[in-house]
């Protein structure tokens, strides 16, 4: 779905939460279009290994490495032992979700929630955005190749189920990568946001039921919901050339259900 | 049509036509000059002296200012033809990107405005006067300055434009030239001759310019036999030869090889300001790929406690950043094979010196890169960079120990770009001065001299001339034979 | 001839299978031109995994075993890298053998290359020798060959050795330097009883070398002299002072490498062979030059007899704002070298790497399969260019190349001072500011 080029020949990727998901079908999309790809994952290494099998198949050197990207010292080893088997990192790939699971029926409201449960999200996922990148940069700046990409979710524009903890944490991410966008541009590096809208084959929707599905499809100007490839789709554009002078943008991947 | 690129008012019709021609190439483009010999040279630096007698030698300082004022209203209009020539033909012969060699020629062109003259005039000379006649002395008596009446100029073809300032200096000091192009740039001092012929034929007449190969001692030494001074830019190597071989009696004036630095202190590198601090560093490195001796090839930083503003890491990054930035508009030179090899050389040097150190990194966009930034270990003595957009940053433990990194190059070295508060900048000052450092420009400014800039340390101008002085004793003493005898009081 | 005779005693704890391959390769009679590629990769994956500096240097160019599916992705690591890093691919303290650069160009540091063995390295040179220099060459081949093996006859075909006067020490006074453990080798494999060394403490033995002359004229024994091409030099002007001058018997010849670098005078090639064969009366023809770098392991020998010139030289991708007129043509008596089949030469832009077209002039990167110690792919800092048809892209690295200087120490353009001039203010070079 998503071809083949050489178009990243000669550039190593690092994407957090590769193992499978969204992030598995990241990983493939930059190993098919010449990249080799660090595979990060916590707990499934099959899964994670299986994923590694295809970045090679498609030519890319793949290396699984397992690692919670939460705490500050297993991201820094990730991007160590990255850049160790690979060589230095030129796109880096924010895509690891601290364990929420997006279930209509059984999330926590604003009656339920404490500041805590905010913290917790938001320290995940800046926490983890930051660290990983920090150790990244001295490969990632002044080359001028230098790529750095965050999956958010285009709940942050149109919460159609609100998910607070979550949503604040995304948006938190969006605001931590414009700064990041304004800050590293003077060392050649880009920052940009993928939202992507619900992707149901992940087996965090798995508590989404038909009936939001249809209605999110019926919302849909392009009449489908995502998948982890239209995600690829447009990390991919991010991490190429093509949108080399683009920096600060959040583009929504949903279809058209949020238009901005 | 192949471009003439001599220029020779002196010679008549008939010799002109008479001329043995040859056609060459630089780079792409197709010139030509008549073939120099011994006896050509020597009938051009007896026309120029007897040019410079009646041209030159008698017409007041205030009236050469004026015409080469007019001269400069000329290429001050983008239209000028010869402007277009220079502005079409010079990134070609040398390589720099267009845009590049539009706006440093432009604001270089400035400087021949007559007011800037003026300056530069009364830097060397408070009485310009002193160039016309004999004019009173500050320690008594009176005292007049001439400069040579024939020179034999040996252009620098680092800078495209730079022989049009040596023009310019033989004739406020009114020497006639005789000058040989670079065979890098041998275009633009033509083209200045030939726009002063437009506007005054008969100073013209006091400038020839014809190539030859350089080192061609038959032709050189009819040429410094004519002359009565010589002024020469190039390397040591080839000054060193030269000096062997102009006669005693003979002015030698050098401008040898020069490097320049370039200093910063911590408060430029605060968060708010090391990204312009970057760019005016990446705008000296860029100029002329670091060809002219203007910018700098190594950088120092300080680091004195307390520090503040980002890392010299990051302001390497920033500074790699804009060098690609400047790639992108005004791509660097195309270097020969042995400046390439020279530079990528001295690019896996870097490389690999930062294996076993980690306070050294190198910046580059891989083995193709068009710029390199390094970073160097506390304190490194001098090491000069290949050219060609590399620069090395070395942080320095303060003020003073910039004094003992330039130890090595104390007598080579000229510029020093400045970036600090400025309460501090004579604490740099001196630092510099006491290195050996004899120009300090604000950084990003490093390309361009202000007028009356000492060269070298020495005056442009000042350095041409000899005295002559009426002593005080001359009005005291010499009463004794005023034929109005006033000696019995 | 069979090569079990001479092929030195190995190891076998420090020879490889790889190792195998690659003398088979390089001894073979009728070797296998896509065998090239196939062991380059092996090599390359070896030299990748067992030398960390190697690797590291591979890593930061994104150049892997399995990203490098042909020789021409191979990195090759600059000169500079023998001299910054231990380039070896493994114990530096098991190597028999630690060749080293003169320091010439800068004396505080100089090259290593490290050998775990020497099998592939006399493998190369043995081969080369009786490939190139041994053969009585009869008259000039067709320029089109590229094959490394000329129409000959072998000189000492009967007994394989011929009479070898060296002018340089033996291995064991010098016993990092490679081209003394170059001529011990031949000495041992190639030479006669007779044959001797004529340096010794650094002295050459004028005396000693013109009465062998004198015994072999008069034996009508053919010999071979072998040194340096400064040694010749000193030779030749020992043999001017005393008014000596020899007719060596057919079948004699010369062999003279390293050029004048560094040196207090300077004779071209064709200027040393005319002297040579005036004094020594050895015809141009078996007066042979090879090159070769303490970095690599494989010497290239000139193509004799002459090679004619190409056509007229193409305009560089590279300017050359100097005189560099004679570029991408070979200049009267000069010889081109010849690639031997287990290794590539390639001609590259020194910014990009990238091979430029025949008869435009770069830096000259080696490939060579007998360097296993090290790194096979070595980019050097010598000038030249390839010559003859473009080949194909099998064939890339065969052609003949003409050498032409070094690229260290050139002046940069400017009033901007060179790193060589501050380096060393003594150096001897014409004004080289404007030539036009």
């Amino acid at each position: 779905m998503l071809g083949t080029s050489r178009m990243l020949e000669g550039r190593t990727a690092l994407v957090t939460g590769s193992g499978r998901g969204i992030g598995a079908a990241i990983a493939r999309g930059l190993a098919q279009h010449g990249a080799d790809v660090a595979v990060n994952y916590v707990r499934d290494a099959t899964s994670a290994e299986r994923v590694v099998a295809d970045v090679e198949a498609a030519g890319g050197r793949g290396v699984a490495i397992a690692a919670d990207v939460t705490d500050q010292e297993a991201a820094r080893r990730l991007v160590e032992e990255a850049r160790d088997r690979l060589g230095p990192l030129d796109i880096v790939v924010h895509n690891a979700l601290a364990g929420f699971a997006f279930d209509p029926r059984n999330r926590k409201t604003v009656w339920d929630l404490t500041a805590d449960d905010y913290a917790s999200q938001v320290n995940a996922a800046v926490g983890a955005a930051h660290t990983v990148t920090q150790a990244a940069l001295p490969d990632l700046q002044a080359h001028g190749r230098g790529r750095i990409v965050s999956v958010l979710s285009d709940l942050i524009e149109r919460p159609g189920v609100p998910y607070p903890e979550y949503v604040t944490a995304k948006s938190a991410l969006l605001g931590w990568s414009r700064s990041m966008a304004a800050e590293l541009g003077q060392v050649g590096v880009t920052v940009n946001c993928v939202a992507p809208g619900l992707v149901p084959s992940t087996g965090a929707a798995a508590g989404t039921d038909d009936h939001l599905r249809d209605s999110l499809e019926a919302a849909t100007p392009l009449r489908r919901l995502a998948e982890p490839e239209d995600v690829a789709g447009a990390v991919l554009a991010f991490a190429s050339d093509w949108l080399g002078f683009v920096t600060g943008a959040c583009l929504f991947v949903d279809g058209g259900l949020v238009m901005r | 049509m192949t471009l003439d690129v001599s220029f020779l008012p002196q010679l008549t019709e008939t010799e002109h036509s008479a001329l043995t021609w040859e056609e060459f190439t630089v780079r792409d483009v197709a010139l030509r000059a008549p073939v120099a010999t011994p006896d050509l040279v020597t009938t051009l630096t007896t026309r120029l002296r007897d040019a410079h007698r009646i041209h030159l030698a008698d017409r007041p300082v205030m009236n050469i200012i004026d015409t080469l004022g007019r001269v400069q209203t000329l290429w001050a209009d983008p239209a000028y033809p010869l402007r277009r020539t220079a502005e079409d033909l010079l990134p070609r012969l040398t390589g720099y990107a267009s845009l590049h060699v539009r706006r440093t020629l432009r604001d270089y062109l400035a400087t021949f405005r007559r007011d800037r003259l003026l300056r530069f005039l009364a830097q060397d000379f408070p009485d310009p006067g002193v160039l016309d006649g004999f004019r009173p002395s500050p320690a008594g008596g009176r005292r007049r300055a001439r400069g040579p009446a024939v020179l034999t100029q040996i252009f620098a073809g680092n800078v495209p434009g730079l022989p049009a300032w040596d023009l310019v200096c033989a004739l406020l000091v009114k020497s006639a030239t005789l000058g040989k192009p670079a065979s890098g740039e041998p275009l633009f001092a033509s083209l200045f001759a030939r726009s002063l012929a437009e506007v005054d034929a008969g100073l013209a007449s006091c400038l020839a310019v014809l190539p030859w190969a350089g080192g061609d001692t038959a032709v050189e030494a009819a040429a410094f036999v004519g002359s009565d001074a010589v002024v020469a830019t190039g390397s040591r190597l080839a000054l060193a030869d030269l000096r062997t071989r102009v006669p005693e009696g003979v002015r030698l004036i050098e401008h040898g090889a020069t490097v320049s630095v370039a200093v910063i202190a911590t408060e430029a590198l605060g968060t708010d300001r090391y990204g312009e601090t970057a760019r005016r560093l990446a705008r000296d490195v860029a100029h002329y790929d670091q060809q002219a001796c203007l910018s700098p090839h190594v950088v120092y930083i300080e680091t004195t406690p307390p520090r503040s503003g980002v890392s010299i890491e990051v302001f390497a990054a920033a500074v790699a950043t804009e060098l690609a930035a400047i790639e992108r508009r005004s791509p660097r030179a195309r270097f020969t094979l042995e400046e390439a090899a020279a530079w990528a050389n001295a690019r896996e040097a870097a490389e690999l010196a930062t294996w076993d150190d980690d306070t050294r990194s190198l910046l580059t966009a891989g083995d193709g890169s068009p710029w390199a930034v390094t970073v160097e270990p506390l304190d490194t003595p001098f090491e000069a960079s290949p050219l060609g957009r590399f620069v090395r940053i070395v942080p320095v433990t303060g003020a003073s120990a910039i004094e003992g990194c330039l130890a090595g190059v104390r007598r080579f070295v000229q510029s020093a770009g400045l970036a600090c508060a400025p309460a501090r900048a004579e604490e740099f000052a001196d630092v510099l001065a006491a290195s050996g450092v004899d120009r300090v420009a604000a950084l990003g400014r490093m390309g361009a001299p202000a007028p009356g800039w000492h060269h070298d340390g020495r005056g442009s101008l000042g350095d041409l001339v000899t005295w002559t002085d009426l002593e005080p004793s001359v009005d005291a003493d010499l009463d004794l034979y005023d034929p109005d005898d006033r000696s019995g009081g | 001839m069979t090569t079990a005779s001479t092929a030195p005693p190995r190891d076998p704890a420090a020879f490889s299978l790889l190792d195998a391959d690659i003398l088979a390769f390089i001894e073979a009679d009728d070797p296998d031109p896509g065998a090239f590629d196939a062991l380059a990769l092996r090599l390359f994956t070896h030299q990748f995994e067992s030398n960390p500096a190697y690797r590291r240097y591979c890593l930061a160019r994104k150049a892997t075993p399995g990203r490098v599916r042909h020789w021409t992705g191979i990195p090759a690591v600059p000169l500079t890298a023998f001299k910054q890093l231990t380039l070896a691919t493994f114990p530096p303290e098991d190597a028999q053998a630690v060749f080293m650069t003169s320091g010439s160009t800068d004396p505080s540091t100089r090259g290593r290359n490290h050998h775990p063995h020497l099998s592939l390295y006399d493998a190369s040179l043995i081969r080369s020798f009786r490939d190139q220099f041994l053969p009585q060459t009869t008259g000039p081949q067709p320029t089109d060959s590229q094959s490394p093996v000329p129409q000959t006859t072998h000189a000492a075909a009967d007994t394989g050795s011929i009479r070898l006067l060296v002018l340089n020490p033996p291995r064991a006074q010098a016993p990092h330097s490679s081209i003394a453990h170059f001529f011990s080798t031949l000495v041992e494999q190639f030479g006669t009883p007779d044959s001797r060394h004529l340096v010794h403490d650094g002295t050459l033995d004028v005396a000693a070398a013109i009465s062998a002359c004198a015994d072999a004229e008069a034996r009508n024994e053919p010999l071979a002299i072998l040194g340096t091409s400064f040694s010749f030099v000193h030779l030749l002007d020992a043999m001017a002072a005393a008014d000596r001058s020899f007719r060596l018997p057919p079948g004699s010849r010369v062999l003279d490498t390293g050029g004048f670098k560094g040196k207090s005078r300077d004779v071209s090639a064709t200027e040393l062979r005319h002297d040579l064969s005036q004094r020594l009366g050895v015809p141009a023809h078996l007066c042979r030059n090879y090159y070769g770098m303490t970095e690599i392991s494989t010497q290239y020998y000139d193509r004799a007899p002459l090679v004619a010139s190409p056509t007229a030289p193409t305009a560089g991708g590279i300017s050359q704002p100097g005189d560099h007129t004679e570029d991408g043509a070979l200049t009267p008596g000069e010889r081109a070298k010849v690639v031997p089949h287990w290794a590539r030469l390639v001609v590259v832009d020194p910014l990009s790497r990238q091979p430029v077209p025949h008869g435009e002039p770069g830096l000259l990167m080696h490939m060579d399969l007998a360097n296993i110690g090290s790194c096979m792919a070595v980019l050097s800092d010598d000038l030249g260019w390839a010559i003859g048809p473009e080949p194909g892209s099998t064939a890339l690295g065969t052609a003949d190349v003409v050498l032409r200087g070094r690229a260290a120490g050139t002046e940069a353009r400017g009033c901007s001072l060179a790193l060589d001039e501050i380096l060393s203010a003594n150096r001897t070079s014409t004004s080289a500011e404007d030539r036009r």
